[in-house]
């Protein structure tokens, strides 16, 4: 295998390059930049990769499957967690049971929208993220005044000799979806699914189960997501799940997944989640506004899926031409 | 008038056309005469090269060498308004009607009548569509939305938009496929009515009775060549088969046949209806003998593969029951049916057999994961050796099972989805044009597989076109015409003959027998 085919099928690699290059420019450019800082970003990229990797699973099922309702989710999850636990550990394992919840509701809803009732995924998902909107509008009243459990404070914050917790349980999730992916029958039937459905279908595959599932999955992590990064900010507010929006998307794209679906990789969401938050760190450290820092983001995006998209055009036409 | 040329009645002559694809060679020096004022018959089996054909007509497409010749003038179309400027229309075979707009407004589509700032002039409009469809003897009001008309209705509004154009040359690809009978005789109608108008008429389809009715002139293609061009009074219906298949050399690994008394398979009564009313599968009941290869033959739209797709589950609104080795099966989809002991391969490989981006090994594998998993996770020691044991025994060129499955010929990407449905370990294998696109020496290790197959025992129906293929592989030749089972011969007793006969069945060519006689 030579060199292009290996990068070919390890398009992850590409996003880890970003990741050491920028890191690298950063060090030299700024002597406040360092093996601590990093380690910061790292704590703050780990939410997102979590809810990347739900977005990833729906992407992956192709047909222009996406969830844009997990802003929605992460927000109502993050003060559903706070109403139900109340400050409290021993109501940790309820506020848990709650979010969950929460996530499986939607995931399921979104699933049989796109699913049953075929109604195009960025619509359904759009039209219940603005449902779960107003849910968050009600729970604003009643969370205020709440504290923080201290032990799920400890897990979205703390750190074990320098190393964030959460960072911890990012890697676990890249670890556990990349083996879902590439060692089970579920990751292969996804990626047959996003590919080529009937194919699939054929093949005895259930494909309508493979793509719920992977709504409900993006559901239930960004209700997780949103549980952990308001014990990390230390409390809720309405607009705390709407960056992830772009940048789960973002992550999916960077880390090399075809946005056509059909291919993706754990490990690239996890570097394309670092590369996009460094990127939006860099731009904090120049002191670019937040306006602008949005501009630049979705900037990166297009551009990513222009490479990806001109790239996939031109392998078609050569893999046609010798036919 | 120069003395020697009879008065000519050709108005659009094609003349050694060839055109050329990247890889293939759609045509090969085709020579094309259309006639004035008749219908100009054009038959072939897919992938002849009719579409391409008409493309180039049609200005859609430039041939690579020959030219085009209307009324004796030599032209050239950059593009399909040159085409229809000098007088070419066409009716697709799918409607390109906009069914939210009324039929005046689909008539003059892009070409609007206009006051100038004042916008269009429906009225102008309106009056001109009532003219035409009054031409066509049609009382359709030009108000009408077009989703409200049937379809036989929307076909007339097609041809009305290409004589709205001026139309002389009506290219109409297959025009009847979505018509009920009382639809097509009016079709017909106007279509003798266009003829006495001194319009000439392109006509392609695939029912040959349809053909034989109402055909002036009949050309042939197969492979991008020009296999006859008659008179339609001159031939018959065995002619215009046997041009459109012609009969070359292959090698058919012909074997001692390993029929066993066992019943494997079954099928009663299996149905299809067609949304537009009557049948694309008409109440078949057929079966299938342990190690038998049941060869089901067929004209185009006979209906074979959507039995084929009947017997899988893939049609949720079929009917009729299925049998395996005498147990009636009472799954429905796909996943159902693949686990009781049935596997299709599917005629579009590309669309229906593999997943592209997924490697060589993982397309083998993709219906019988189950058999690889341990606890959760795919074994993949076991699964290697499965897919090494099946790139051996189908004779693959596999080197490296790891790569995309794009990257093969076309001769081994079949074996991939064939090892892909031998591994659910079927007991009845449903085979659609096994041979298609695929070279000759892929071809004939197609036909030992299936071959061996039967010997061990498998049931194998398989769908083909080929008529030396059907006779030489076959232990029983099923035929199918109209979605109807016309025939099923023995290995010893099926002919040629009847088995072209069967397929043409109910094709209209009651009399054969005399036009046979008038061409000897």
């Amino acid at each position: 295998m030579n060199l292009t085919e290996w990068l070919e099928r390890n398009r992850w690699v590409w996003s880890l390059l970003g990741v050491v290059v920028l890191w690298a420019i950063l060090s030299v450019a700024t002597s406040r930049f360092s093996l601590h800082s990093l380690s910061g970003v790292a704590a703050s990229a780990s939410f997102l990769v979590l809810v990347a990797l739900g977005q990833m699973l729906v992407v992956t099922t192709g047909r222009g499957n996406i969830d844009l309702s997990i802003a929605s989710v992460l927000t109502l999850s993050a003060y559903a967690s706070i109403v139900v636990t109340q400050g409290l550990d021993a109501r940790l394992p309820l506020a848990f049971g709650a979010v969950v919840l929460i996530g499986l509701v939607t995931g399921a809803v979104n699933a049989l929208l796109v699913v049953a009732v075929r109604i195009p995924a960025i619509i359904a998902t759009l039209a219940t993220g603005y449902i779960l909107a107003t849910g968050t509008l009600i729970a604003n009243r009643w969370a205020a005044g709440f504290g923080m459990s201290p032990l799920l404070k400890t897990l979205a914050a703390g750190r074990i000799g320098g190393f964030p917790v959460m960072l911890l349980v990012a890697l676990l999730a890249v670890v556990l979806v990349g083996l879902l992916l590439r060692r089970t029958v579920y990751g292969r039937a996804i990626s047959a699914v996003g590919q080529n459905e009937r194919a699939a279908a054929l093949a005895g595959i259930r494909t309508g189960r493979v793509v719920a599932s992977a709504f409900i999955a993006s559901a239930v992590m960004a209700a997780l997501t949103g549980m952990l990064l308001g014990a990390y900010v230390g409390g809720a507010f309405l607009e705390m799940g709407a960056p992830y929006l772009l940048q789960s998307l973002g992550a999916v794209v960077l880390g090399g997944s075809l946005i056509f679906g059909g291919s993706s990789t754990a490990l690239g969401t996890l570097f394309g989640s670092l590369l996009l938050v460094l990127i939006v760190t860099t731009m904090q450290i120049v002191g670019l506004p937040p306006g602008t820092q949005d501009i630049v983001q979705g900037l990166v995006v297009i551009a990513v899926l222009a490479l990806a998209g001109g790239q996939a055009v031109r392998r078609r036409r050569s893999r046609a031409s010798p036919a | 008038m120069s003395a020697g040329t009879e008065p000519s009645s050709v108005v659009l002559a094609i003349e050694g056309v060839t055109k050329v694809y990247p890889g293939t060679m759609a045509l090969k020096g085709v020579d094309f005469l259309v006639h004035r004022g008749a219908v100009n018959v054009l038959v072939g089996e897919n992938g002849a090269g009719k579409s391409t054909l008409m493309k180039i007509i049609a200005g859609v497409e430039r041939p690579t060498e020959g030219r085009i010749v209307i009324e004796g003038e030599p032209v050239q179309f950059a593009g399909t308004d040159d085409a229809v400027r000098n007088g070419i229309g066409m009716v697709f075979q799918e409607l390109n009607l906009f069914p939210n707009l009324s039929v005046a407004e689909n008539v003059f589509a892009s070409r609007e009548i206009t006051r100038g700032l004042r916008g269009i002039d429906h009225a102008e409009q309106e009056r001109q569509t009532a003219i035409l469809l009054r031409r066509l003897e049609h009382d359709i009001d030009p108000k009408t939305l077009v989703a409200d008309l049937a379809i036989g209705q929307q076909q007339i509004v097609e041809i009305a938009k290409a004589l709205a154009q001026d139309a002389r040359i009506l290219i109409m690809d297959e025009p009847t496929s979505a018509l009920s009978a009382v639809e097509v005789e009016i079709l017909f109608r106007v279509i003798a009515e266009l003829k006495a108008q001194g319009v000439a008429i392109i006509y392609i389809s695939h029912r040959l009775e349809e053909l034989v009715r109402i055909g002036d002139y009949i050309t042939v293609l197969r492979d991008g060549r020009i296999t006859g061009h008659e008179k339609m009074g001159t031939i018959d219906v065995r002619w215009i088969v046997r041009q459109m298949i012609g009969s070359d050399a292959k090698d058919f690994a012909r074997a001692e046949s390993a029929v066993e008394e066992r019943e494997v398979f079954r099928a009663e009564a299996i149905s299809l209806p067609r949304r537009s009313g009557g049948y694309l599968v008409d109440h078949v009941s057929l079966d299938v003998r342990a190690g038998e290869i049941l060869g089901i033959y067929g004209l185009m739209g006979a209906g074979r593969s959507e039995l084929l797709d009947c017997l899988m589950g893939r049609h949720t609104h079929a009917r009729g029951e299925i049998f395996i080795e005498g147990v009636r099966v009472a799954e429905r989809d796909v996943t159902g049916r693949i686990e009781r002991g049935l596997a299709l391969i599917p005629e579009d490989r590309q669309r229906e057999g593999l997943v592209q981006v997924l490697s060589i090994a993982a397309n083998m594998t993709l219906a019988s994961l189950k058999s690889f998993t341990r606890h959760i996770h795919i074994d993949a020691r076991r699964e290697r050796e499965a897919v090494r044991h099946f790139i051996r025994d189908l004779a693959m060129k596999a080197p490296d099972p790891d790569r995309e499955v794009s990257s093969m010929s076309g001769g081994n990407q079949q074996k991939v989805v064939i090892a892909k449905a031998l591994m659910t370990g079927p007991k009845v294998l449903l085979m659609d044009e096994p041979s298609r696109g695929i070279d000759v020496g892929a071809k004939a290790d197609v036909f030992r597989t299936m071959r061996r197959l039967a010997a061990e025992g498998l049931g194998i129906i398989f769908v083909t076109s080929d008529l030396d293929e059907v006779m030489a592989l076959s232990d029983r030749i099923a035929v199918m015409s109209n979605g109807r089972l016309t025939g099923l011969f023995a290995r010893a007793d099926a002919t040629e003959d009847k088995v072209v006969a069967a397929s043409a069945a109910g094709h209209g060519i009651d009399r054969p027998q005399s036009s046979l006689e008038s061409t000897q």
